[in-house]
This record gives C-alpha cells, sequence and structure tokens, in this order.
C-alpha cells in the first residue's frame, strides 16, 4: 500500500482547554477534505473529534464513524459521518477503523486516545501491521509520552526501532505529506508477520 | 469480606539494564505466595514475568500464565503453572481481566504500557472498581503520571471519569496497599463482571 487514501484519527471527545488543539483539529479536517483522504473517526460528535468531523463534511470530504453501540448515547454519533458503523463491542471497533484506514494519527486527547495510540504501536511491534502512525504532537501535548517511551528505550525495554516505528510533528500541515512519505517506504518493505486475526 | 485472591501483574518480557526491576519481580512473587493469592500473568518466562513467576512458585504459590498462541515460542512460553492458551491477544486480555481482582504493573515495554492504559480506559469506561496499581520502582512510571496529569489539567479527562489509579514506590507497599483498597470498596457482582466484558 503507498497511497494514503483514509486516515483513521484518534483523539479526545471533548475539547481540552487549549483553543490551539481545536484549530489544529479543525485544520487537519480541512487538509483531509482537499486531498480526497476519508477520516475513520469513532463516531462522536462532541470535542476534538465533533470539530475534525465537521471540518471534514465542511470541506466536502467524506467520514466514516465506527462506534460501539454502548457509547452511541454517550458521543451522539448523529450526522457527522456519511457513514456510521454501529458495532458491538470496542474491539470489533477498534478492528473495523483499523480495515478501515491506511495510517494513524494522534492529535491530543484522553485515556481512550492514548489506549487506542498505544495499541496500534503494540501491533506495529508485533509485527501485526506496517500502517503509519504518527504523533501529532501539538503544542508539546505528547511530550510526557515520548519521554516514558524513551525511558523504556534507555532501558532496553523496548526493542530499538526497527523499521517499525511512529512519526512525530508538532505541524499539522506536515501530517499528510509524512504520512505519505512513510507509506511509500513501508511498500517496498517486507509483509507483516503476525496476521491480524491473532491481535 | 472477600479478599484479593488473584492479582494480575504486567511486566517486561526483557529483565531491562536495571537489577532493581527483577529484585523488585521476586519480591513482589514472594510476597503474593506468602498471601496466598495467584499471581495472574502473561505466561512468558523470560524477563521480568519469568523472574515473578519463578518467584512465586519458588515460595510455595500458586501462578496462572494466560499467552496467546503466537507468542508461545517468542516469549518462551513457561512449562510450570497451570497455563492457558488463547486464541488471540483480545481473548488474552479479558481472560486476564475475568480471572483478577486487581493489577498491578511494574516497568515494562510498549505492550506493558498497553495493556496497563486498557486497564485504566475499561476502569473509566465501565466503572469497574478492580483496584489498578503502579509499582513506581525508581520512579520508571513518573511520566505516565505526568501524562495524565497533565491530560486532567488541559480537560481531556473530566474529574467525573477521573480514576484513581494506586501508586506505591516500594515494592513492599504493593499488596498491602491493594487489600487497603479492596477493603474500602464492592466488588463487581458477577452480573456487572458480564457486562463490563460483554462491551469491551
Amino acid at each position: 500500500m503507498n497511497k494514503i487514501n483514509a486516515v483513521c484519527v484518534y483523539c479526545g471527545s471533548n475539547p481540552g482547554t487549549e483553543p490551539d488543539f481545536l484549530k489544529a483539529a479543525t485544520r487537519f479536517g480541512k487538509i483531509l477534505a482537499q486531498n480526497d483522504v476519508r477520516l475513520i473517526s469513532g463516531g462522536g460528535s462532541g470535542g476534538l473529534m465533533g470539530a475534525l468531523a465537521e471540518a471534514v463534511l465542511q470541506h466536502g470530504g467524506a467520514v466514516t464513524g465506527i462506534i460501539p453501540e454502548f457509547l452511541t448515547k454517550r458521543e451522539q454519533p448523529r450526522r457527522l459521518a456519511q457513514e456510521l458503523i454501529v458495532t458491538h463491542d470496542m474491539h470489533d471497533r477498534k478492528r473495523l477503523m483499523f480495515e478501515h484506514t491506511d495510517a494513524f494519527v494522534a492529535l491530543p486527547g484522553g485515556y481512550g486516545t492514548l489506549e487506542v495510540l498505544i495499541e496500534q504501536i503494540t501491533w506495529a511491534q508485533l509485527g501485526r501491521h506496517k500502517k503509519p502512525i504518527l504523533i501529532a504532537n501539538i503544542e508539546g501535548y505528547w511530550d510526557p509520552l515520548l519521554v516514558l517511551i524513551e525511558h523504556m528505550r534507555a532501558i532496553k525495554f523496548v526493542p530499538p526501532p526497527l523499521h517499525v516505528d511512529f512519526l512525530v510533528t508538532e505541524n499539522v500541515d506536515d501530517i499528510l505529506p509524512m504520512l505519505r512519505e512513510a507509506a511509500q517506504k513501508i511498500a517496498a518493505e517486507t509483509p507483516m508477520t503476525v496476521p491480524a486475526e491473532r491481535l | 469480606m472477600s479478599k484479593i485472591k488473584a492479582v494480575c501483574v504486567y511486566c517486561g518480557s526483557s529483565p531491562g539494564t536495571e537489577p532493581d526491576y527483577v529484585k523488585a519481580a521476586a519480591k513482589l512473587g514472594k510476597s503474593l505466595a506468602e498471601n496466598g493469592v495467584r499471581l495472574i500473568y502473561g505466561g512468558g518466562s523470560v524477563g521480568l514475568m519469568g523472574a515473578i513467576a519463578d518467584s512465586v512458585i519458588k515460595h510455595g504459590g500458586a501462578v496462572t500464565g494466560i499467552i496467546p498462541e503466537f507468542l508461545m515460542r517468542k516469549e518462551r512460553a513457561a512449562r510450570q503453572g497451570e497455563m492457558i492458551v488463547t486464541r488471540d491477544m483480545h481473548e488474552r486480555k479479558r481472560r486476564m481481566f475475568d480471572m483478577a481482582d486487581a493489577f498491578v504493573a511494574l516497568p515494562g515495554g510498549i505492550g506493558t504500557l498497553e495493556e496497563l492504559v486498557e486497564q485504566l480506559t475499561w476502569a473509566q469506561l465501565g466503572r469497574h472498581q478492580k483496584p489498578v496499581l503502579l509499582a513506581n520502582i525508581n520512579g520508571f512510571w513518573a511520566p505516565l503520571v505526568d501524562l495524565i496529569d497533565h491530560m486532567q489539567s488541559l480537560g481531556f479527562i473530566h474529574a467525573s471519569h477521573r480514576l484513581r489509579y494506586l501508586i506505591v514506590d516500594r515494592i513492599e507497599d504493593a499488596l498491602p496497599s491493594l487489600f487497603a483498597h479492596w477493603a474500602k470498596t464492592q466488588p463487581p457482582t458477577a452480573a456487572e463482571q458480564r457486562t463490563i466484558i460483554e462491551r469491551l
């Protein structure tokens, strides 16, 4: 796979206190729409998630929302997706998000955002996939996580990065070009080693 | 009054470069055995995983390893204790959640972090009361604590969802801290537990 047709974005279902986070989400939504890249979202309509989906739709782009049934009340998936997939549980949601996307991007968010981001990095490390993962480090939001992972590497709990690694940028405009470049590099490499159904 | 019967420990499948981590794993294993608490863990025989399982067994305790079939070679599945082999990672995590009354994170890598963060997320979503404890050996988890504080201060974790994980600096304090927490909270009923697991 060397083309980015769909990007799965993980981010907060509330807006956070920094206006720059909302701006980044809105701007990235516009970029996705203008580049005909489909947004794969968690289906929520609030916070950064909602702002991002709204920006994509406003600029004529496409959105697929994927949400587990028990969260449909809390996160109100309503009209911020042309395509809405309701899943049985969290695991199905993650699996479908994974299958629909060519790359992963983490904007600022809470526990849920951190969880899915770390899970993607783990799956990549276990050899499940080679889809690019990018940490959008807006205003240094993810710095403590980067410190933690560096620390894990330093004391040898994380094997030195081979070709499985994540990308980091502080600039929203760099995200899509970085994903495209990574996807091209990855296309030239070896196939994944662990079939998806084992994870 | 029920008591904690089984603790799930997340930790690295490599030993790391700091001998203190291996020591902490061995000490925790000993204290689990001495308190009659079963160890639920990832089933590997290497690294901190191997150190804690060996220690529990050496001190006469009970061990259940839960490992997905495809990791059996990579993490050298242990030949001692009870071993449950699962189809996939997801089933492994569900079985761990189901069997454990509490969770402890020792130092580890990305996989350990993933399981820990997933447990914190499940606790937040399902509001289960099983305690989650960070064994902050030599400050290992300090950056994660910073990250969680940062998420809270920037408004990404609602006060109502705020999850109070437990944290100790000395491994000797881990089990007492879990016991003290357990005495104050209600374990989930069987029906609640089923609902939580169905949604995962």
